[in-house]
């Protein structure tokens, strides 16, 4: 016998094929031609280690142990030294790193004491993922269903400023979605509980009608409209799930992935595939994605490293065990980063030649240069496909180069033509030259 | 043609021979039908109602039959009387000819959401709460990073509304570096949407209905996502931030909230909320306890209205609305109670017995929805198949799951039956539960059930005397007098605000709180006595009620029981929250009042008026007082048939105005509110007040059978004849008996329905 939920899968039953959540808007939004352009913003945490990072002068990312991992798209990557968070005021490095890095623009006083410095609150400024995401949003050409995805992997479940980086303004945190299934839910409706629920309804339909057997004439009539709406129910969605289908389906997650530490390779990979997924569909232009916090203390018992990243960072060059385990966790986040890139890569571009990673900047982003110092200077900037695609290549842009200059020029590439960016002194020289 | 029709129907005429029959047939029929059912073109509606024989034989004799006044009077007019109310007109009567049958019913959305909550909550354990009001504080000396360097102190707040600058009992407390939590359980009295809201200048984090079970993910332990998150400040301005919850009447769940204040000038917390109905305000301390409840699964899909046709809610028709509502509904409690199983079902994602656990909480979660043990053919649709065609066990309990909760046997409670197709012990702890919680059967019911102690009159009297103290109780027995009342559609008391300046909202939100503690008072008192509703000469009043109503003012901004300077005030009848709700946005409406009052509290039987005319207050002079406006609009006879009673009613309370305050003028004319009121038994008596309005309420079985009626329809919510009619007989009795005992009449209700 072919079960209720077998048929179903076969008619390919996936998204709004339960016609009784209403509401959903429709899936793949824009509809326009021409070219796309997207950005996503990838951050992980505590710095890096600079002499296994920076690649020479030639640029050949096989040189560097960290950025190896990328070396598939060297021709579409640029690396870019001398750029500094000098935003300063109130709050430790760390928070002051995190909630910069996006908006360079100075944290509100407040109630939050780090590790130095005035206790601090807030950024004061929108950041630059949402800067870009609103003037896309203003047009039609551009404008998305979502606009922005903030996404997060194992970022713990607090706010304050060593956990935001994006802002939508002045103390306007926006908090990245953490778990997949909620990220699923967000993109494409319960479509997981609809399924499920789909697949019951044949069971239902049979114990109504044996139940309403013994019933009195008048008490039968009850459960037969009863009966008609299940079967009303089932009709509609074989009706629905013959219509449409999206252009990329939506990713089938493996349901049993908990969100606790020691899944996050997992659940990291679930959550790149939905912004790629989201992306593929239109959903989104801007994105980013979020690995832990800055201070994060995450036991990355996958890589055999059992103390938390955090405490790590702070041992001095001179503890080779702890920089052997820096260099792993940092080698892993640029594993997820060639992850993402190559997704993007295998996914054909819709309308134009190429795929999505030549119309997709991926930024990768540190709070701090390096752990145990806790400088803001030569933050490791990597940037692969879009706009990389034409300036590839190993960059050294300057010494203490505001990185407001930095996120102007990304703007800048994009289409919006803002002439200064967060505090405005530190954009006096204007946007970045990196080619 | 007309006589050969005639003698043809005279013929089916039950009791032919009958002098006042003969008479009807002769001289009524052709109007109002062979059982007074009316024909159309003639008299289209049918002859029933509540009037005694005496007063529909005076009727007769004054009015009928139309085109000949005299023809039928006296003796005749009597015996036709008598007639027509054994034969059709009385409830007794009607009861005879369409006898009433119960009707299966489903579960109404409140039934539905509570039995999903209780559920859940059966595998956790419920609360346990205390007779103390407040919540804990626990006070700490912040240091740098660390929240909680040194406790300070511990104590009961009964709010929260906390300022270092008021607040120095807290000794050693460092106004610049000091962080408070708080832990306790909410009480929502009804269920609804409930907001919430932050307002301070520091940092604050709200927990309400979470998990406390904190969770290691991304390398930290931390607590569930707050509800409400303002922990970082922004230079010490004051903020507010609200959220908001749908919460279940009677279910307490936790709070917990967290606050800090470190190297800041100002430091303060206020939390609020705004109940259904309500406005914003603090937190009432009577709705707080100190102790911590588990966190409750409470299902927040919308689900249409039930049907309330005939005056009381019930799951007596099922529409498409419906069916998606259980079934997102049946989405979204599966998904909560999976993203809790490892505690409900007592595994772990490493249990090697995983999926047989799973399997057994699946089993265990049907038979308490059912509310009997499984049979071998549920057991293998609803748990064995499921789990045999999905290896993947979190999709195999979640399909299980839904398939329960939409489930006939979830879903229509009247189903729960034994093998042989009655009712048993099962049958009954249901009934019980369903009847007084709205629910399913708790742990004691269910071993009461199994162990076949159900069938005696005694353990079902123990287990009800147990269930009233239960807050579901308390809380269907609320729903019920707001029913009774016609509280729950009134929403907009505004009143013009030039003519009471100082009546605003928050006036209402207070004598609404007034009306529910007089309420509660009268129910949960040892003498729980239905004419106390009526009596009081008390209000409940604070502050700025007491001002408005020029009451002395309480100690305390808490509400206390206190006389008003007129001392002319009869319970409900003055209470200024019904006496405003039927009132003008201007100026009193005696017939609002006189509809109502008569019609609910009184018993009386009112038909819809004949032709609908509008009060408009422009179509009169003036200078005329309202009764006089009232008395012009409704002169006509046809409208005096009910004004008669609804007029001296509605004059009776002119001595309060729209806000229900008291007075004695109105346009500078001394009010008049003496009038001639017909009893039922059609006898003449003054009414000039709210104590006379008491004394019918007190002394009418017609009021107090009205009372019992919805009362009755609202807990079993079967008409009351599908029970016999001598039940509202009986039933009037013990209630008359016990000295009007409210509890004892509900357990009475619950213990004389159960299936047999």
């Amino acid at each position: 016998m072919t079960s209720r939920r077998h048929f179903l899968r076969e008619l390919g039953i996936t998204t709004g094929a339960l016609p009784f959540l209403t509401g959903l808007q429709s899936f793949g939004a824009s509809t326009t031609s021409g070219k796309r352009q997207r950005l996503i913003f990838m951050f992980s945490p505590n710095g890096t280690l600079p002499a296994k990072f920076w690649p020479g002068k030639n640029g050949d990312l096989s040189q560097s142990s960290i950025l190896a991992p990328l070396a598939p798209f060297q021709d579409q990557t640029a690396v870019l030294k001398g750029i500094s968070n000098r935003v300063g005021g109130d709050g430790d490095s760390h928070m002051r790193g995190m909630s910069c890095l996006l908006t360079g623009a100075r944290l509100h006083p407040g109630n939050i004491q780090g590790g130095g410095g005035p206790p601090a609150g807030w950024a004061s400024g929108i950041s630059i993922d949402q800067e870009i995401k609103n003037f896309f949003q203003k047009n039609d050409s551009t404008r998305t269903r979502y606009g922005s995805l903030e996404i997060g992997v194992a970022v713990p479940d607090r706010a304050d400023p060593w956990t935001r980086m994006c802002y939508a303004g002045s103390n306007r945190p926006l908090a990245p979605l953490n778990d997949p299934y909620q990220m699923l839910d967000k993109l494409y409706g319960q479509t997981q509980g609809r399924k499920t629920y789909a697949s019951i309804l044949d069971s239902l339909g049979s114990d109504l009608k044996r139940v309403s057997k013994n019933l009195s004439v008048e008490d039968r009539s009850l459960l037969e409209q009863h009966m008609t709406l299940v079967e009303e129910m089932e009709r509609e969605i074989s009706a629905t799930a013959q219509a449409g289908e999206l252009a990329h389906p939506e990713p089938e997650l493996d349901p049993n992935i908990e969100l606790v530490n020691d899944n996050t390779p997992q659940l990291a990979r679930m959550q790149i595939d939905l912004l790629v997924n989201a992306m593929a569909n239109d959903m989104a232009r801007i994105g980013s994605l979020q690995f832990m916090r800055s201070v994060g203390q995450a036991r990355m018992r996958w890589l055999d490293i059992n103390e938390g990243h955090h405490s790590l960072s702070h041992e001095p060059d001179k503890n080779e065990g702890a920089q052997n385990k820096l260099e792993k966790i940092n080698i892993w986040f640029a594993e997820q980063l060639a992850y993402l890139a190559e997704n993007l890569k295998n996914t054909p571009e819709v309308g134009q030649p190429g795929n999505m990673l030549d119309y997709t900047t991926i930024v990768w982003v540190n709070e701090l240069g390096k752990g145990n110092s806790h400088t803001l200077d030569d933050l490791p900037i990597v940037i692969v496909g879009g706009e990389a695609t034409k300036n590839s290549g190993f960059h050294h842009v300057g010494t203490k180069i505001p990185h407001n200059r930095f996120l102007l020029t990304l703007a800048n590439a994009l289409g919006h033509n803002i002439k200064s960016f967060g505090e405005q002194k530190w954009c006096a020289e204007g946007a970045l030259n990196w080619s | 043609m007309r006589l050969w029709l005639l003698l043809g129907l005279l013929a089916t005429l039950p009791a032919f021979g009958d002098r006042g029959a003969e008479i009807y047939a002769k001289h009524c029929l052709s109007c109002h039908g062979d059982k007074g059912q009316g024909v159309s073109d003639e008299y289209d509606e049918s002859l029933v109602g509540t009037k005694s024989i005496a007063s529909l034989a005076k009727y007769i004799h004054r009015t009928m039959p139309e085109e000949d006044e005299d023809a039928v009077i006296d003796k005749e007019a009597h015996l036709v009387a008598q007639y027509i109310h054994g034969a059709f007109y009385s409830p007794e009567a009607q009861a005879k000819i369409k006898p009433v049958r119960k009707d299966l019913l489903r579960r109404t959305q409140h039934q539905h959401r509570r039995a999903i909550t209780d559920i859940v909550q059966s595998f956790r354990g419920r609360a346990q709460l205390g007779t103390q009001n407040g919540l804990r504080g626990h006070y700490y000396h912040k240091e740098k990073m660390n929240d909680r360097k040194k406790e300070l102190a511990k104590r009961i707040d009964p709010r929260i509304d906390f300022n270092i600058e008021e607040d120095h009992k807290v000794k050693g407390i460092d106004s610049k570096a000091h962080a408070i939590f708080w832990t306790g359980s909410l009480l929502p009295k009804e269920s609804g949407r409930y907001s919430f809201r932050a307002t301070t200048p520091n940092g604050v984090r709200v927990f309400i209905n979470e998990m406390e079970r904190e969770k290691f993910y991304g390398g930290e332990t931390h607590r569930k996502t707050a509800f409400i998150d303002a922990w970082v400040s922004s230079a010490n301005q004051l903020r507010s931030v609200e959220a908001s919850i749908f919460l279940l009447g009677g279910h307490p769940i936790p709070i917990y909230i967290d606050f800090v204040s470190y190297k800041e000038k100002k430091s303060s917390l206020l939390i609020e909320w705004k109940p259904p109905h309500g406005k914003w305000e603090p937190i009432p301390t009577r709705v707080l306890y100190t102790e911590s409840a588990p966190t409750a699964a409470i299902i927040s899909t919308a689900f249409p209205a039930d049907d309330a046709s005939l005056g009381y809610e019930r799951g007596s028709s099922i529409s498409k609305a419906w069916k998606e509502s259980v079934a997102k509904a049946s989405i979204e409690a599966s998904r909560q109670i999976y993203n809790d199983i490892n505690v409900l079902a007592k595994t772990n994602s490493k249990d090697k017995k995983r999926n047989d656990k799973l399997k057994a909480f699946c089993f265990e979660f049907a038979t308490r929805a059912f509310a009997r043990p499984l049979s071998t053919t549920q057991k293998t649709l609803y748990i064995e198949n499921i789990f045999d065609a999905d290896k993947d066990s979190e999709t195999a309990t979640r399909r299980s799951l839904m398939l329960i909760l939409t489930s006939p046997y979830f879903l229509y409670p009247s189903l729960n039956r034994g093998d042989d197709g009655k009712p048993d012990h099962y049958t009954v702890a249901a009934h019980l539960a369903l009847s007084l919680w709205d629910s399913v059967p708790d742990k004691e019911l269910w071993e009461a059930a199994k162990e076949k102690r159900l069938g005696e009159e005694t353990e079902i009297n123990n287990q009800l005397s147990r269930m009233m103290t239960d807050f579901r109780t308390k809380a269907k027995t609320r729903s019920f007098f707001y029913h009774w009342l016609s509280l729950s559609e009134k929403e907009d008391l505004e009143k013009d605000p030039e003519l009471f300046p100082d009546f605003d909202q928050r006036m209402v939100a207070d004598l609404r709180t007034s009306l529910d503690l007089f309420i509660e008072n009268v129910i949960w008192s040892e003498q729980s006595d239905y004419r106390k509703l009526f009596t009081e000469d008390k209000i409940y009043l604070n502050k700025r009620l007491a001002k408005f109503y020029s009451a002395p003012a309480p100690a305390q901004n808490d509400f206390k029981l206190l006389l008003t300077p007129d001392k002319k005030r009869a319970g409900l009848f003055t209470h200024p929250y019904i006496l405003t709700a039927f009132s003008y946005h201007k100026q009193t409406s005696p017939i609002h009042r006189g509809v109502y009052l008569s019609r609910n509290i009184l018993g009386r039987f009112l038909k819809p008026p004949p032709n609908a005319i509008e009060f408009k207050d422009t179509d009169f002079k003036p200078n005329l007082t309202m009764r006089e406006k009232v008395t012009h609009l409704t002169k006509n006879e046809n409208c005096m048939a009910c004004h008669s009673i609804i007029n001296p009613i509605g004059f009776s309370l002119e001595n309060y105005d729209a806000t229900g305050r008291f007075r004695t003028h109105e346009k500078n004319k001394p009010i008049n509110t003496i009038s001639e009121y017909p009893t039922p038994e059609d006898s003449m008596v003054k009414i000039s007040g709210p104590d006379d309005l008491a004394r019918l309420a007190v002394e009418s079985p017609e009021a107090h059978r009205a009372f019992l009626k919805h009362l009755f329809h609202h807990l079993i919510q079967q008409p009351i004849n599908a029970y016999g009619f001598k039940t509202m007989n009986s039933l009037h009795k013990t209630f008359v008996d016990s000295n009007f005992h409210i509890r004892d009449i509900i357990v009475t209700m619950a213990r004389e329905t159960v299936p047999r």
